[in-house]
């Protein structure tokens, strides 16, 4: 059915090392669960939305991201709109309308929106942007990245819409800024930090300053995170062995399928395991920069560190929660946590990085 | 790739590699440097040690019935840390537990991953914690253990005995104390595996090397019951400071029943006070005066110094002994050994009691076990005090000879009395029959050894002596109708906070046996301090004794002596008064045996007695465990309350008999025949 030169093509490296994190992952999952008579299936549905994350990749890699750049304001248009439809019919998860219901399945628009986000951003930048940005295109980029992270916000899924943060930053980085204008948004931001503080939610600003005092309220809100080290440091070098885990397993640890599977892994596994971990995401971040180098022309340049940026934000912000670096926000490790939407969002970035990296001699 | 892009391209790598190294090291800082300690924290987190002992043997009586028992009840517990609003549920919780608030935020501030907030919550109390608008169930801040309680469903019923185990199950007095060890058997240690929402992982780490055993008594419930129901009324009525009563089979030494008064209810033990939870009788020592003269009769009977027949001079009532005045109750002239022992002199006594040598006398009374405990498996029993022979003053002989100068407990007196009721040997009475098993299997606790103190003959002599002074003497109010019981009445003045002899304060007491001719029961009665005016063991004590002993002889299905003969005073004066379970007959309700055909009856009824011998009458009584109280001679003629009466058990029942009528009423042969008493039914 695949024409064998698109197989020749593929970027399989890249898909390789995806496709081990996400298998990482489903252990992980499976071990977090075991004990949990209400999740002990999770892995198999985890598996299963690999599948549909597969299919999904290989329909993006057959089309030229040319193409995809083509039709991504229309896309985009298509996921902000169905995030307005989640804000009204969507399913009520502890507190969060964040889902939505397609027969059996359930999912989130807001990892769709990283995607669209992603390629509209890379299509702006190759088409308006010469030389350096000035103030239209920011806020015409801003405003991009603004309206889904505006509805994600209101779900309310705070850590989801901080996720598209590294992607505006990358942007920009990436359209070239004058020194003065970061300068200036610097400053302005030294200047809103105070309003920004003031207007964060009470629980919000107790996980920012649990960060610097991780003693400061055990029970509460510094819970999470002090589970999430105890068990990461009583996995010592070697860790206690996949299914062994006495944190996770005895539900010391928090969400430990989903934010914290990390922990799960490093407990387990060990230092060696959470280190190997972070290397794989290393080796496909670098991919992902390669694949911009050797692209043919600025688009897929664009499409590869967006995208790059997008998932190297994400695990830098779990992680650092995970390690207690970060305040608690809400947002999923890529590929290993459970969760369908993301994992296919996470493999759609991937099938992207390898769509430019496959017609890179194209012509 | 244009160069500008290139060069951006390289400043985002470089930030991607900056995140990776802080990851990095933060990742080795965690998981090498500081894995010791998290891994130490790891494990105070979710193991903890902890004893399950949970089971503890119950407490039964002889045939079984549970006196103490353990059930399970829930206890709060609290993981302090992952309490969200502390004071909240403090204040919640305070006002269901009914305990201070602050006490349990205290709790609550804990640095321990794991609290017990209350244990052993009542079933009502725990249902309230419950409703309350707290997360409390598994794997929730809140949560419930089971946890075993210790449960008297007896009540009050030898509560001196069995004592008391606390709220995490340790005996702290009685039987629950002594046999702590074997109740509460080894208990198992577990690592407790916490998880993190509460629920628990057992693994074993140490079995149990013995599981809790049951402890078997000597008592039989249903003479503790009648004994504890006669003791409670004597108490009240004779407005006396404490008594004690105790029933002993003379043959084995065990206690079947022993009673205190005041007492105190197990199940709200933290509100007794220390004199309703004390044993006094074992821990408390008393001058025991006449009862006492039992001792210098059967020294002075088996050395052959004296014959029941010898008669003494009894001065009209007093005597001088190295300057003191030793007077009697009443002015005898000459009297029998026999006589003296029935009237309770005093001087007679003291004469009997000096043709013996004091070396024999301080060996027949070390021997019947005096100055000495008894060795009974409970705990603080006195010894007594016994003056040494080396310390005897010129008065010494006579005081002892009277139960003067000598300190005993309750229980070596009734141990003495058995003694003489079991043909002269003393077997060390005892409480605890044995132990049992989880498979049921009882196994004896190795008895102590008989030793004979007087000979058979001497023993038999006093019996007769003993049945004398009730049937004749002092002890006239302890007769049992249809039976023949000995005894000995006791009233001995209290020393005064002067350190002379009381005239107000005195100690009642009857120690006696029953049937006379083959004891199946001995026992005593204390009564201490008795308040308006009668204090006479003979008015005071013997009654209660000659109750106990109708009731549990009937219980025990002992038959009855044919022909007792019955004393005019058999019936004691203000009986109706006393016993309020008396249903006592009225012409008008009596059912005679002219007047109908037999009634057939079931449990829970009165049988049909009419027509019946005696002895059959009181054994088809006994068989559904109905009192006996007889009035005339030769075969039932009327019987109350009336055949078929659905009457509570324990219940003393009315029976006149006479002359068996002429016909056309049915001889009593048919009667007899007619009706099939059941015994041994019950097996």
């Amino acid at each position: 059915m695949l024409p064998r030169r698109f197989l020749d093509r593929l970027d399989l490296p890249t898909l390789g090392i995806a496709l081990a994190l996400t298998g990482m992952g489903i252990l992980a999952i499976a071990s977090a669960t075991s004990g949990q008579p209400a999740r002990v299936g999770l892995w198999r549905v985890q598996l299963l939305w690999l599948v549909v994350a597969i299919c999904v990749g290989l329909v993006i890699v057959a089309v030229d991201y040319h193409v995809w750049a083509e039709f991504s304001l229309a896309l985009h248009a298509g996921a902000v709109l169905l995030l307005v439809l989640v804000l009204f019919v969507g399913k009520e998860v502890s507190g969060n309308r964040s889902w939505l219901q397609v027969g059996p399945w359930t999912f989130q628009p807001s990892e769709v929106a990283k995607v669209t986000t992603c390629l509209l951003l890379a299509a702006y930048l190759s088409e308006r942007v010469r030389g350096e940005v000035g103030l239209r295109q920011i806020v015409e980029m801003g405003a991009i990245v603004a309206l889904p992270v505006a509805l994600i916000a209101a779900q309310p899924d705070m850590g989801t819409a901080l996720t598209f943060l590294p992607l505006l930053l990358a942007a920009l980085l990436l359209g070239g800024l004058r020194w003065r204008v970061v300068v200036g948004i610097l400053l302005l931001g030294a200047l809103l930090a105070p309003v920004g503080w003031t207007s964060l939610k009470d629980y919000q600003r107790e996980r920012v300053l649990t960060v610097l005092d991780p003693e400061r309220d055990p029970g509460g809100v510094g819970y999470q995170v002090r589970q999430s080290k105890i068990a990461i440091g009583s996995g010592r070098l070697a860790g206690k062995g996949l299914f062994r885990g006495t944190q996770s397993h005895l539900n010391f640890l928090p969400a430990q399928h989903t934010d914290f599977i990390l922990a799960v892994v490093a407990e387990e596994l060990g230092f060696l395991g959470a280190a190997g971990v972070l290397l794989l995401f290393h080796a496909l971040f670098y991919r992902g920069i390669l694949a911009a180098r050797s692209s043919q022309d600025r688009l897929g340049s664009y499409v590869c560190l967006l995208a790059t940026a997008w998932l190297a934000g994400q695990v830098a912000i779990n992680v650092g929660m995970v390690l207690g670096l970060l305040p608690t926000i809400g947002v999923p490790l890529p590929f290993l946590s459970y969760g369908g939407t993301a994992l296919v969002a996470c493999v759609s970035a991937v099938a992207l990085v390898a769509n430019v990296r496959s017609r890179r001699f194209v012509n | 790739m244009e160069t500008t892009v290139r060069g951006r391209v390289a400043l985002f790598a470089l930030g991607v590699a900056v995140l990776a190294a802080a990851i990095g090291a933060r990742l080795l800082q965690l998981q090498v440097f500081r894995a010791d300690e998290l891994a130490a924290k790891a494990a105070r987190q979710h193991e903890q040690m902890i004893d399950i002992g949970g089971g503890r043997g119950a407490i039964l009586d002889r045939e079984g019935r549970e006196l103490a028992v353990s059930v399970a009840t829930s206890s709060l517990f609290a993981h302090p840390q992952r309490v969200q609003d502390r004071p909240r549920a403090a204040r919640l919780l305070a006002r269901v537990l009914e305990m201070p608030e602050s006490k349990i935020l205290e709790k609550l501030r804990s640095e321990a991953p794991f609290v017990w907030i209350r244990r052993r919550l009542d079933p009502q109390t725990a249902k309230a914690v419950e409703a309350l608008p707290l997360p409390v169930g598994p794997g929730k801040p809140f949560g419930f253990e089971t946890e075993g309680k210790r449960f008297y469903p007896q009540g009050a019923l030898a509560v001196q005995v069995v004592g008391f185990a606390n709220i995490d199950q340790e005996g702290v007095e009685g039987i629950e104390k002594v046999f702590d060890e074997t109740l509460r058997g080894d208990a198992a240690k577990y690592l407790a595996v916490r998880d993190g929402r509460g629920g628990m992982v057992l693994q074993l780490a140490k079995a149990p090397s013995k599981t809790p055993e049951d402890v078997v008594l000597t008592l039989d419930l249903a003479l503790q019951h009648i004994v504890e129901r006669e003791l409670d009324v004597a108490f009240r009525e004779s407005g006396a400071r404490s008594a004690a009563a105790i029933l002993l089979d003379p043959a084995t030494g065990h206690v079947l029943a022993l009673a205190n008064r005041p007492t105190a209810d197990p199940n709200r033990y933290g509100e007794a006070k220390p004199e309703q939870k004390r044993d006094r009788a074992v821990v408390d020592q008393y001058e025991p005066g006449s009862t006492f003269k039992v001792i210098t009769a059967a020294a002075a009977l088996e050395t052959g110094t004296v014959t029941p027949e010898r008669l003494f001079d009894c001065q009209n009532g007093a005597i001088q002994i190295a300057g003191h005045r030793i007077r009697d109750h009443h002015p005898y002239g000459t009297l029998s050994v026999r006589q003296i022992l029935e009237e309770s002199s005093n001087v007679g006594m003291i004469k009997v009691g000096r043709t013996i040598s004091p070396a024999r006398f301080d060996e027949y009374v070390r021997r019947f076990g005096f100055g000495a405990r008894t060795g009974i498996e409970l705990p603080g029993e006195q010894q007594g005090m016994v003056t040494p022979l080396r310390r005897w003053s010129a008065l010494t002989g006579a005081s002892l000879s009277i139960g003067q100068e000598v300190a005993v407990t309750a229980l070596q007196l009734a141990s003495a009395i058995a003694t003489v009721a079991n043909d002269g040997v003393r077997v060390p009475p005892r409480i605890v029959l044995g132990t049992r098993d989880s498979s049921g299997s009882l196994r004896p606790l190795p008895g102590p050894e008989p030793e004979r103190v007087i000979s058979t003959a001497t023993a038999r002599t006093l019996r007769g002596i003993l049945e004398g002074v009730v049937a004749r003497g002092t002890g006239r109010k302890a007769a049992v109708p249809g039976y023949r019981i000995g005894g000995k009445t006791g009233t001995a003045q209290k020393v005064d906070a002067r350190g002379g002899y009381s005239h107000s304060q005195f100690v009642a007491s009857f120690a006696g046996f029953g049937p006379a001719e083959n004891p199946r029961l001995a026992g005593i009665v204390v009564l201490d301090s008795p308040a308006g005016g009668v204090y006479y063991g003979g008015q005071v004590a013997a009654p209660v004794f000659g109750r106990i002993l109708a009731d549990a002889l009937a219980c025990l299905r002992v038959a009855p002596d044919e022909c007792a003969p019955i004393p005019a005073e058999a019936e004691p004066s203000g009986s109706a008064k006393r016993r309020p379970e008396t249903l006592l007959a009225r012409k008008d309700e009596e059912q005679t045996a002219a007047d109908d055909a037999p009634v057939a009856t079931g449990p829970g009824q009165v049988p049909d007695v009419r027509g019946l011998s005696l002895r059959e009458a009181v054994v088809a009584l006994a068989d559904r465990n109905y009192g006996a109280r007889v009035e005339g001679s030769g075969v039932v003629l009327a019987q109350a309350p009336p055949p078929g009466a659905a009457v509570a058990a324990g219940v003393v029942c009315s029976i006149r008999l006479g002359a068996p009528p002429e016909p056309p009423a049915r001889s009593a042969a048919e009667g007899r025949s007619s009706r099939a008493i059941p015994r041994g039914r019950k097996g």
